[in-house]
């Protein structure tokens, strides 16, 4: 009889390790699909406009750094979470989140923010910040998923006319900057 | 604390009383205290909804009005966290904060950097009520926010209010807020957190008119508020209408942000927006001035979970 038990129990265990083995798979494919083809793409389409050097490497090196690995963990846990909660255990974390990343407010009395424009550039970009973000999601929807920037940028040139090239200019190297942040 | 100050004017249309009406009449201290949670119905998280209740109420006195909404979402809650006559108000649901994230953006672009990622903090549909925090200025006394990584998502909060740090258990932490709050409560009853509210009655509201229309026959399942924005402040929520129906709803704006474009956003994040969302079709005016939808050359409007709306 307790040989049983510790059979069951065993086989339990192994039962939620292949669990959270389907589930970390599924959440992985979303995180790609959604952040590396869509919203890297998009920042990295614009930074790449703004000069910065957005190779395979430097892609590669921005997807890495995203929050997968932390969604895959994420999701392991989540599969001990479902399990624990059968015990009245529910963790208010949530499992298949994925963050969209937006353009946001530039300090005007922080000129070190916007180095290299006028104050007055600086406050257009933030009265504008809405049109970029609007602009930044259509784009998001509109790539391809291959994984080079090129139809990225070439939409970013195409919309960014609706935009004060100050708008555009800044909003360029603030890419430009956050691309290379992972690169480094 | 990001324009902090600039959200304190929008609570001024939704206050009832100033300090000046307080000292004329007599009127009822604040002594309602809500508990607000979003959790999808599945069996598990109905029975901790359950648990949730049950510990809210028996942790409070007979002393307060206790009011507790299961399935809350975005109406809900901006409608509660600018109820004045709230004391409390408590809000539990799941929340996902991305550290690596976060922490290589914030660490290497500078404390306020100007790309951030987006941080959630989600309703039983999975739609991201996080902004609704944000920028907050509240008539009510004490907020408690529960989800995991609170803390790191809200930091605009004031330390008064409360926030949960790291994964959390929701009926655990739901007991600690509400002890903090009646500890609160003993060592300062009218204590009232959000002290700047009254700085900023300067600035004068523009009401803006907003028209909502949904076609006939629209998938009610796809229908949500919208909530309006005006340079990153949240000002109103605009409710779902009905199909076939046209609705109009008034937002009062500050005169001081009205060159800005006005932003009509679901409250969808991208972890959530493959389902699709109907807007209806919308109109922003403001006195005579009707604003022009923000759109790509062929007409279609730009942006996924927003409109934008230019002067």
């Amino acid at each position: 009889m307790k040989k049983n038990s510790i059979h069951r129990f065993v086989a339990s265990l192994t039962l939620l390790f292949c669990v959270s083995q389907f589930v970390a798979p599924r959440s992985e494919a979303l995180v790609g699909l959604i952040f590396k083809n869509r919203t890297i793409k998009v920042i990295g389409g614009l930074g790449a406009l703004g000069g910065a050097t957005f190779g395979l490497t430097s892609y590669a090196a921005a997807v890495s750094a995203t929050t997968l690995g932390s969604m895959i963990t994420l999701s392991l846990f989540t599969a001990w979470g479902i399990a624990l909660g059968g015990f009245g255990v529910i963790l208010l974390d949530d499992q298949n989140t994925v963050a969209d990343i937006e353009f946001e407010t530039i300090n005007i009395d922080q000129p070190d923010q916007y180095l290299g424009f006028t104050r007055d550039e600086a406050e257009i970009y933030n009265q504008e910040l809405p049109m970029l973000n609007a602009i930044r999601q259509t784009i998001a929807s509109e790539v391809n998923s291959n994984e080079d920037t090129s139809d990225s940028e070439a939409l970013w040139l195409k919309y960014s006319k609706a935009l004060n090239p100050a708008t555009f200019s800044i909003a360029k190297v603030k890419a430009k900057a956050f691309v290379e942040s992972f690169a480094k | 604390m990001r324009q902090l100050s600039l959200n304190v004017c929008l609570c001024l249309g939704l206050a009832f009383f100033s300090d000046s009406t307080l000292a004329q009449t007599e009127v009822a201290t604040p002594n309602r205290v809500v508990l607000l949670t979003s959790f999808a119905s599945k069996n598990k998280e109905v029975r901790l909804e359950r648990r949730l209740e049950k510990i809210f109420k028996e942790s409070l006195t007979p002393n307060y009005e206790i009011v507790v909404i299961h399935n809350s979402d975005q109406e809900v809650l901006f409608r509660e966290l600018h109820n004045s006559a709230n004391k409390a108000l408590f809000w539990v649901s799941h929340a996902a904060f991305n550290r690596s994230y976060a922490k290589k953006s914030y660490s290497k672009l500078g404390a306020t950097p100007t790309l951030a990622p987006e941080q959630t903090i989600l309703d039983y549909r999975k739609d991201n009520v996080a902004p609704l925090f944000n920028h907050l200025t509240t008539p009510v006394d004490f907020l408690a926010v529960i989800g995991c990584n609170t803390d790191k998502i809200l930091k605009d909060l004031e330390l008064s209010h409360y926030v949960a740090h790291g994964k959390v258990k929701g009926p655990l932490e739901l007991k600690k807020a509400v002890h903090r709050f009646l500890k609160l409560e003993s060592h300062s009853p009218s204590n009232t957190l959000n002290a700047n509210s009254s700085k900023e009655a300067a600035d004068e509201l523009v009401s803006v008119r907003i028209t909502r229309s949904i076609p006939t026959g629209a998938n009610v399942h796809h229908l949500r508020s919208l909530r309006v924005v005006v340079n990153g402040n949240i000002l109103g929520v605009i409710s779902v209408v009905a199909p076939g129906k046209n609705e109009e709803f008034f937002i009062q704006v500050p005169r001081s942000l009205l060159h800005f474009p006005i932003e009509i956003q679901s409250a969808q994040s991208v972890g959530t927006s493959d389902q699709k969302i109907i807007f209806g079709e919308i109109t922003v005016q403001v006195a005579n001035n009707e604003y022009r939808l923000f759109t790509r050359s062929d007409g279609i409007p730009f942006g996924k979970n927003r409109r934008v709306f230019l002067p």
